[in-house]
Parts: C-alpha cells; structure tokens; sequence
C-alpha cells in the first residue's frame, strides 16, 4: 500500500512539479494519475520509489515513511517502467530482464528460468533473449521493459506511460494482455498515462492531475458518472456515455432471466454461441465478461429486444434497453426523476 | 651537408628501399625500442587517465581543472621537459616515458569524460530506478558503453606518443629517432626518410589496430555501425 500525505515537490531550480496531493494505493490494486503533459505524473511516480524525494508532506511505503527505507533495497522492491523505456542497449534483453534478480543476488538457474517465464508472460518469443534492444521493435521494447521491471517479483509496480509510444492496436492488446497478468501477479500497481481511456480501462482508481495538484480521485465509474469538477468533464470529453458503457460489465446491469424477457431470450441461450471477449458477433448470447458497450452494440444489430447473459451454458441473467437506460437512472440522482 | 641528388622520383624510392633493405636488422631493433616506450606509456597513462576521467564526473570543478591541467601539459615543448627532468630522472627512457605519459593525459581524460557523460540519461535513470549503486552504474551502464569512446581517446593518445617518442632519442632513449637524428648529423637524407616513414607507418598500423578493436566494442555493445574489413574478419572469427 502506497500512502501520498500532503506531498508537495520543489526541484532545486524552483519549479514546483505538485503542491499537496494527497491519495492512496490500496495493496493488489491499480493506481491511475492521469493529466496533461508537465502536470507532474512522472515526478509523483518517482517519489515512491525515492528518484525524488518530497519537499514538504510524507510518501509512506506499506505504512513506513519511504525515507526511513534504504533507497536501494526499496527500488529493488519496486519495479519500475520508466517514461524512456530505458532498455540497456549494450546487453542482450535476456541481460536486461536479469537486472534486477542478478543485483540482489538469485543464482543462475534461477535466473534463467525467471528470464524464460517472462518472455513467455509477455509473449515475447524466446529467440529474443539473446537480441539487443536495438533490434526489437517499439512494442517489443516496452515488453522488455515491463518484463525487466517484473522479474523480481515486486510488491509495487510503478509504470510511468508503459504503452505510451505504440500504435492504437498493439496499445489495445498490450492493455488487455497486461490486464490478465495483473489479474495474476496481484501487485500494487501505480500506473501513469495522459490517454483518458486508458486510465479508464486499467485503473481501479484514478487520480486525475491539473497542473501539480489532485482534481479527482476515485474509481472509474464515479468518475463517469460525477466530474468534479469542469476541468475533469472536458478531460474525460464528450462522449462519456459510452466511455461509462465500455467500462460497466453486463452483469451489473442485467434483469433476472425469468422476467419478462424469458420468452424473447428463449433459443438463444446456447452457450456455444456465447463469446468471451465480445469481438465477435457470431452468437446472439453475452458473456459475464461482456461490457455493457458491446451488448448495447449487439442489442442495435440484433432483431431480438433482448439478450441472455450465459455463463457455462446457463442463462444467469437478461439485458433489454431498459436495463441499460436504467443503469444511468441508478446512478444520476439528477436524472433519476426522467427514467 | 644535404645531398640534392638530381635524381627521378622512381631512383630516389629506390634508394630508399635499398636502404632499408640494407639496415633491416636495425630498422627491426629500433621498431622494437620504439614500441617498448610506446607500450610503457599506454600502460602507465591510461589506468591513470581513466581514473582522472571518472573522478572527473562526479565533481564539475575537479573536472574543469583536471581538463586544463592535462591541456596546459600538452603545451610544454619536450624538449624543455626532458631537459627539466633529466636532473630527476636521468637519461634514457625514464624521462621520455614521464613526457609521453603527460601528453597522453587530454585526450584518454576528455573522451572518459565524455563518454560517460554521454551515456543516454533515460539508461542510467532505469538504471537508478532499478536500484543499482552509483557504483554498480558505472561499472555495469556507463564504462562499458563509454568503452569505445575511452578507447578512441587511447588511440589519439598513442599516434601522439609514438610520433612524439621519436624526439627521446635526443637524450639516449632509442627509437626511430637515432636513425633519424644520424641522419641529419651525417646529412644521409635517405635514413632520415627512412626513419620517418617508420614511424608513420608503425602509428597507423597500430591506430588501425586499435580502431579494430573500438569496432569489436561497439558490436559488443549492440551498436549498429559500418564495419571495417578488419573487424568483420574478426568479428566473424569470432562468431
Ligand atoms: N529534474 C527536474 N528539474 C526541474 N524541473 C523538473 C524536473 N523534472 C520535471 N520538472 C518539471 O516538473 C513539472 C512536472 O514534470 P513531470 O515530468 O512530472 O510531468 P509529467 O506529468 O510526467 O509530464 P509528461 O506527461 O510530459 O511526461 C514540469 O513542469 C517539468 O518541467
Ligand atoms: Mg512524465
């Protein structure tokens, strides 16, 4: 768990990077600042793990003030992507995923094994290992780097813009890639990017940065559905609607399956035809996994008013317009009074 | 006296390699003295010089000084100092070898510095972030990557000893140079020609040698360079 108390960093040269943000990253979850260029991500990122340390206010590291830790065992602890990816271009990518392991001191075999276990994690080929930076392509690099900033198991995670200079596809796999790994390395992860969306889809929580100070900080669907503030609806833009959509999985929306949809839902209830990932459109039945975007999607294309929710063939549930206009009702007191 | 012999270009080469041919077990003992003195110096400047450089990184002032100290010593004539020294240091290779390993100072110093310096600074951040020690940075991120940089100033350093070597002959340190200072006090244009030859030729042999060397490095290092005949031999010897 990482702690912000009133933090605030002044470089020698008299620019003030942040004034008094305050937030936390509870343990096994993820962290997003997001916020213009020069707001003060990177500079927030590097008070954790002591590249900086703070000019007024504490940053507290599972509950120790950071600066009573030792700066080199608290970084080895830590796993860091830097905004640069950073790569070692004289060693081989093998070399540069071994950093860590080897700077505290894992024997070889360890070594080794670890090395194999996360180029398979981060579908790199193994053919890679014995490559240099210098032939990798851009997406390949952050892989490394997100490898190298893993491999010795940290407790905290911090990744300054990991996916940052990558094109919107491989952007999109690596996000959802990195989505199940997080679902099985269950790190505290603080996360920065300048790209709402992704805030949006990897952030339990998100801290949203004007320029030097916190203007919002809480989980994406309260975000969605209450800005604070002008600053952060024009952040978040226009369509936050469907950002909510993207966001929200069907489950929380959908009615009971015996309702009076259950004549509508039925024969469309075989599981074969259920997708997983929502990318395709053979089957007119939804996954649990399914957000409410694809569903409404699905919803326009289908002749069908409604959908079944089938989870290992059993229809657990139903999704109608209805549900789906509801579900901004639940959540908007101000609209609540409409729908 | 100076021979002005009336003589084409072709008979004057001839005459050259004639001599030459003629002093070949010379040429080869003086080569030998020669190198002796220029691996002496390498081998006593560059540790020292390296060190200087690296000190020099971790303190701007000590950096400036070291800089101008190593560029005001390239400056004294060598003469003057084998004569300021000989008093310390005796006649012979002693004080030639003082000399030389002063001259080599700027430029192994200046391209350390620079080549540690020059490190990408995003390298020696992830470095930081990953917690190494300024020491474990150094050794690990920024010598070897400023290692062919380092070794450029090495070369520089050597094509000026070996030219500059030629001059300690003057006080009984061997070398090309007594074929040469022969040569002008018997007025024999041909061992003066000879001489000098020798000692162009043995400097880019060796520049050419270490330039090798330099490009093995940076492959080494992953760097994307056009590769000499030489290194590409070895390199894929190596291989
Ligand atoms: N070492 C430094 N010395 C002085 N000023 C700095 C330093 N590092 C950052 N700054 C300044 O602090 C402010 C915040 O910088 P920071 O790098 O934290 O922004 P950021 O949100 O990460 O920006 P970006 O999205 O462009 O990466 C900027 O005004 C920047 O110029
Ligand atoms: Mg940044």
């Amino acid at each position: 768990m990482i702690e912000f108390e009133n933090v605030t960093k002044t470089y020698p040269d008299g620019t003030t990077a942040i004034e008094n943000v305050s937030f936390s990253v509870e343990a096994g979850t993820t962290t997003v600042l997001v916020g213009p260029s020069g707001c003060g991500k990177t500079t927030t990122m590097k008070l954790v793990n002591r590249l900086e340390d703070p000019t007024d206010g504490t940053v507290s590291v599972d509950g120790t003030d950071n600066r009573e830790l030792d700066e080199i065992d608290l970084r080895r602890n830590t796993g860091y992507v830097i905004q640069e990816i950073g790569l070692f271009d004289h060693r081989t990518v093998g070399e540069n995923i071994a950093t860590v392991p080897k700077l505290v001191g894992w024997d070889d075999e360890r070594i080794d094994e670890r090395v194999r276990e996360l180029l398979d994690l981060m579908d790199l080929s193994r053919g890679f290992r014995d490559q240099y930076p210098s032939e990798l392509s851009g997406g390949q690099r952050q892989r490394v780097g997100v490898a190298r900033a893993l491999a010795a198991d940290p407790d905290v995670l911090l990744m300054d813009e990991p996916f940052g200079a990558l094109d919107p596809i491989t952007r999109d796999r690596l996000q959802n890639e990195f989505l199940d790994i997080q679902e099985r390395i269950n790190t505290t992860i603080l996360f920065v990017t300048h790209d709402i969306d992704e805030a949006l889809k990897m952030g339990d929580r998100i801290a949203i940065f004007d320029v030097g100070e916190v203007v919002q900080y809480d989980t994406p669907q309260a975000i969605l559905d209450d800005p604070k503030n002008e600053f952060v609806a024009d952040f978040i833009g226009e369509d936050r609607s469907f950002k909510r959509l993207d966001i929200t999985p069907v489950t929380e929306v959908m009615g009971p399956p015996d309702g009076e949809y259950a004549a509508a839902i039925d024969g469309n209830t075989d599981a074969t035809t259920a997708t997983d990932g929502g990318s395709s459109y053979d089957g007119e039945a939804l996954s649990p996994d399914d957000s409410v975007k694809a569903a409404l999607d699905r919803l326009l294309r289908s002749d069908a008013p409604a959908l079944p929710v089938v989870e290992n063939g059993e229809v657990i549930g139903v999704v109608a317009d209805e549900h789906i206009r509801a579900s901004f009702g639940r959540r908007s007191d101000a609209r609540q009074g409409a729908t | 006296m100076l021979s002005s012999s009336p003589a084409g270009p072709i008979s004057l080469a001839g005459g050259y390699v004639r001599f030459a041919a003629e002093n070949a077990e010379a040429l080869v003992e003086l080569l030998v003295e020669h190198s002796v003195i220029t691996a002496e110096t390498v081998v006593i400047a560059t540790p020292l010089a390296i060190v200087l450089g690296v000190a020099s990184t971790y303190n701007d002032r000590l950096a400036t000084v070291v800089l101008w100290l190593a560029g005001i010593a390239m400056t004294i004539p060598s003469l003057a100092l084998f004569g300021l020294l000989i008093p310390f240091l005796g006649i012979g290779s002693p004080p030639v070898v003082f000399t030389l390993v002063l001259y080599s100072q700027l430029p192994v110093i200046r391209n350390t510095y620079v080549g540690l310096t020059g490190v990408d600074e995003s390298i020696t951040e992830a470095g930081r972030g990953l917690g190494m020690t300024r020491r474990q940075r150094l050794r690990r991120i920024q010598i070897p990557i400023a290692l062919p940089v380092i070794l450029a100033g090495v070369r520089n350093a050597v094509v000026i000893v070996i030219g500059v070597a030629t001059v300690g002959a003057y006080i009984g340190a061997g070398g090309f140079g007594d074929l040469i200072f022969d040569g002008i006090r018997q007025g024999n244009v041909e061992a003066i020609v000879v001489a000098t030859i020798a000692v162009s030729v043995f400097a880019l042999a060796v520049d050419y040698g270490l330039a090798t060397i330099e490009q093995l490095l940076r492959l080494r290092n992953g760097d994307d360079i056009e590769r000499k005949t030489s290194t590409q031999l070895v390199w894929r010897v190596l291989a």
